[in-house]
């Protein structure tokens, strides 16, 4: 039963491009169509999943806690009060990255699934050095999130051939902080021109706008997949069926360019 | 700032910086693949240059060389290098 648990790990490359709000937003989007969500905060020393999930004062232990034998799993998850059926495991604020090993990170993935939960989403840290290889050892599926913005798109390349090497084939691809009207007046890389650059191997998962309420909402701890009206919110919640294998068409959202896109690749290979 | 827009609808500055970036983009990500140096290529490049120019007549920045990926993966060395005519006989070296 617990082979069916998807574990995914949500990676860039490059800081800032968005993976934290994207674990977080996905993992409430998830909770909310019943799924049994863990999150895991892998970026040991730089904890922040925590504050987007609105959940640092609930914190007692973290995962250095659990790996060190100080406390079991199941005090160390905080289960979200609004979304039962989400839970998180922080990351240790006051450690750095050599404190756990890619075989003590993988346990504790192996401890997650034998709790029940469906979906376990490791926020991983930037870089890809070890904090990355610990994040990756024990998922078996990566997103890999990029902004339409040259050095992402690139660090997003590399590390599409790391999770490659990792034995984590055909990343599924989050292209965040979308700005429509740029792309339309042609200042910015299109999705479509996002996924030619990175090549055919990985697919498409979601496209979300660059939207101010983003940032609201993360200044209140409420993700905004909890906000029906945002569409930030709605291309999240859209992620997350889409991962639980449904065909949803996607936002308009510079989405009529990657399809144009595609339908000129079909015209101009040979 | 408004101009910039209608010099583009005129096609008079160049690409756009949509197009700027997707072309840097497809170029740096196929040379930290391949991890082929762009100066080794620029090697490469002065070389068939000089090759080049023995026999044929070239504007020198006109002969340009690139990686790209082929559809089964693997990387081909591209050049493209226009040329105005072939050399008179007498500049050739010996046959
Ligand atoms: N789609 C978006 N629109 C606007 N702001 C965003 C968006 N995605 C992320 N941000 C903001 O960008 C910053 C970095 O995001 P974060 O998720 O922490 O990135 P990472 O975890 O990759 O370092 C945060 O301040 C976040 O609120
Ligand atoms: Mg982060």
């Amino acid at each position: 039963m617990s082979d069916d648990v998807r574990v995914i790990v949500i990676t860039s490359g490059k800081g800032g491009v968005g993976k934290t709000t994207t674990t977080a937003n996905v993992g409430m989007a998830l909770a909310a169509q019943g799924e049994k969500v863990a999150l895991m905060d892998a970026d040991i020393g730089l904890r922040n999943l925590d504050l987007a999930l609105g959940l640092e004062n609930r914190i007692v232990y973290d995962v250095i806690d659990v790996v060190e034998g100080r406390a079991r799993l199941k005090q160390a998850l905080i289960r979200d009060k609004r979304m039962q059926n989400l839970a998180m495991l922080p990351a240790a604020q006051t450690r750095d990255k050599s404190a756990v090993s890619a075989t003590q990170m993988k346990q504790v993935v192996e401890d997650l699934k034998a709790e029940g939960f469906t979906f376990i989403l490791i926020d991983c840290p930037a870089g890809i050095e070890q904090g990355f290889k610990n994040a990756t050892a024990g998922a078996t599926e990566a997103i890999v999130v990029t902004n339409p913005e040259m050095a992402s798109v690139r660090d997003a390349d590399r590390i599409i051939g790391l999770l490659e090497a990792e034995g984590l084939r055909d990343p599924m691809l989050i292209v965040n902080r979308l700005r429509i009207k740029m792309v339309e007046s042609q200042d910015m890389l299109s999705v479509g021109d996002v996924q030619e650059v990175l090549g055919n191997s990985v697919k498409l998962l979601g496209v979300v706008p660059d939207d101010n309420t983003i940032i609201t909402s993360t200044n209140r701890g409420e993700p905004v997949a909890l906000l029906k009206e945002s569409i930030a919110g709605q291309a999240y919640r859209n992620v997350a069926r889409r991962l639980l294998g449904e065909q949803v068409p996607f936002l308009d959202l510079g989405e009529r360019d990657s399809l144009f896109g595609r339908i000129k690749k079909l015209f101009t290979s040979k | 700032m408004s101009n910039t827009w209608f010099n583009r609808l005129l096609g008079r500055s160049g690409p756009t910086p949509r197009a700027c970036a997707k072309e840097r983009l497809l170029g740096v990500v196929i040379e930290d693949r391949s991890a082929i140096p762009a100066s080794v290529l620029e090697l490469v490049r002065l070389e068939i240059v000089e090759v080049v120019k023995k026999y044929l007549i070239i504007d020198e920045q006109a002969v340009d060389v690139k990686l790209e990926k082929d559809d089964d993966g693997t990387y081909a060395l591209v050049s493209h290098v226009v040329s105005r005519g072939v050399r008179k006989k007498e500049g050739m070296p010996a046959l």
